[in-house]
């Protein structure tokens, strides 16, 4: 039947047709409404939990900073800053400097050491470059806490590495440990490297084998081509590589705990865990600005990089 | 490159070797053994963390599964605008935020709302993370397969409920199972919220392991159990990859 066959059946009719046809058991509903309203059917359980397990608590953190709870979980109704003033000491804001500084720092080796594998897996043909993915995503899925404790067996002062070294007579010295900052340093760069040399694989991946060929035929050597041509345009992924890593590099609490030794709990996440348990509020205090800080960066990363930046 | 690789995988390489030593210190290799083996799956001290992990880490599984694929589906079916970000943002705001942050958080609200420590309270910490992977996997999946299956079903007769569950459901299979062993792992492997939210009853592996390793004693016992635990991640990461590759076929 036409179109306009339905139509001279009258407006009503017409209607009734038209919606038996979008909803198959002719409720008098629009369908948008009707749409709508399934699709928030469906989300509303997660949104539900969610609101209640993780966005009521936050809030909870911003009623504990200033002080609405004491440190016995009481309400004291009424609000001070006491918590804030406590936690604004100059050794606080080192720490904050601290943590900022040794995230930096992993960030930049993380992007060191996996940019050539990187480069070099997206050259790669096809098939070749599938295994090599894999390669990197294993990591993810073989605990961060077993990985730094295996890391300990092989870096301690009687590890295996100082083992290797003395037995085979290239130091006499044992040369590595673990319990310094240094350590921490290199397990987080070791732990985060994954995160960053995928989006920077991801991106390289794109890179057109034609930009390289132009570049070439008008003249530029290798090393010219890469700083002029192959590395400005992989900006996008080290952008996203790097406030990845670095956000996840600012928050972590366990990798310092297993081989930071006394140095290691002078970070952001150890400050507001050893507060966790006496002192709520302190440590709500802190973590309010911790993750001020950390959405500011997040904000920024989903503004530079795109949305499209944030996919797992 | 090659470096890259090979330093990515020789702590783990270098563990689980260590745990088939026979002697006791990580220097000196006395001969193969499972003898190790053999006293961490006979002692209490890490059989009733082993259930407690795996308990919480199927428990949180379905309850990720259940929310994350109902909210994944029903979101794919949005044309994206402002509600998709507003969507995306609370769904990736538990994997952003610093885990002790979140872990604070909890501890709080349960103190507060008088909610016990145990294996239920752990389950909803690991799953305010753990949803994120099923939610986001079957999001990606639903959305590549467009509504032209929905609207032939609705067309030729089912109804909503039908439609979800003779159609919908079976079309996301293979990313609900991808994302579901996403989720286990995530739980399977988590310290922060695990120290936060469970009872001394209901403590988990990696706390047993963390508080082990962070006293400083590195043991071949500890070694067998690290072997243990990468051995269920990784079949975790295996079965998921078959999930992917039906993904790739369908």
């Amino acid at each position: 039947m036409a179109l306009e066959e339905h139509a001279r059946a009258g407006p009503t009719e017409f209607l009734r047709r038209l919606l038996r046809f979008v909803s198959p058991r002719g409720k008098v509903q629009p369908l948008e409404a009707r749409d709508r309203l399934w699709n928030l059917v469906l989300s509303l359980p997660l949104i539900a939990f969610l609101v209640v397990f993780f966005l009521l608590p936050l809030a909870f953190i911003v009623v504990f900073a200033f002080g609405g709870y004491d440190s016995l979980y009481q309400p004291t109704g009424r609000v001070h800053l006491q918590y804030f003033a406590d936690v604004w000491s100059e050794a606080i804001r080192n720490l904050f400097l601290r943590t900022a500084y040794v995230a930096s720092i992993v960030t930049l080796l993380s992007f060191v050491l996996s940019y050539p594998a990187a480069y070099y897996i997206a050259q790669l043909p096809r098939e070749r470059r599938e295994f090599f993915v894999l390669l990197l995503i294993i990591p993810f899925w073989t605990s961060f806490l077993l990985r730094t404790y295996a890391l300990r067996t092989i870096f301690d002062s009687d590890g295996l590495a100082n083992a290797i070294l003395q037995g085979t007579g290239l130091s006499q010295q044992p040369a590595f440990d673990t319990g310094n900052l240094a350590s921490v340093i290199w397990a987080e760069t070791y732990t985060f490297m994954p995160f960053m040399a995928l989006p920077l694989y991801a991106n390289l991946e794109k890179l057109s084998r034609s930009m390289l060929e132009a570049s070439y035929s008008l003249g530029a050597g290798r090393i010219r081509t890469f700083l002029r041509v192959v590395l400005p345009l992989s900006i996008p992924g080290i952008l996203a590589g790097s406030l990845l890593v670095f956000i996840i590099a600012m928050g972590e609490l366990v990798i310092p705990l297993l081989v930071g030794g006394v140095e290691g709990q002078f970070l952001m996440g150890n400050a507001i865990y050893e507060r966790s348990g006496q002192q709520p509020g302190q440590a709500s205090a802190l973590g309010l600005l911790f993750m001020v800080v950390v959405l500011g960066i997040t904000f920024v990363y989903v503004r530079v990089v795109g949305r499209g930046g944030i996919r797992l | 490159m090659g470096i890259f690789f090979v330093a990515l995988y020789t702590p783990i390489a270098v563990l689980t070797v260590l745990s088939f030593n026979a002697g006791r210190a990580a220097t000196d290799w006395e001969g193969f053994s499972t003898r190790w083996f053999e006293s961490v799956v006979s002692d209490v001290r890490y059989t009733g963390p082993f259930w407690n992990s795996i308990t919480i880490g199927i428990l949180t599984t379905l309850l990720s599964v259940v929310l994350g694929t109902l909210a994944g589906i029903a979101v794919a079916r949005r044309p994206p605008g402002r509600y998709a970000f507003a969507w995306d943002a609370l769904i990736l705001m538990p994997l952003i935020i610093p885990e002790i942050i979140e872990a604070l958080s909890i501890q709080l609200f349960y103190k507060v709302a008088g909610i016990p420590n145990g294996v239920l309270a752990t389950v909803i910490g690991h799953t305010v993370f753990s949803v994120a992977f099923v939610a986001l996997i079957v999001r990606a999946r639903m959305g590549d397969l467009g509504k032209a299956y929905e609207e032939a079903s609705m067309i030729l007769g089912a109804n909503r409920i039908q439609t979800f569950v003779r159609v919908l459901m079976p079309l996301a299979a293979p990313a609900i199972i991808a994302g579901a062993f996403l989720a286990f792992a995530a739980s399977w492997d988590d310290v922060v919220k695990s120290q936060f939210t469970t009872s001394f009853d209901s403590r988990t592996l990696p706390l047993v392991v963390f508080a082990a390793a962070a006293k400083g004693r590195i043991s071949p016992l500890l070694n067998a159990l690290a072997v243990i635990m990468v051995v269920i991640s990784l079949s975790a990461a295996f079965m998921r990859t078959l999930g992917e590759r039906r993904i790739g076929r369908t």
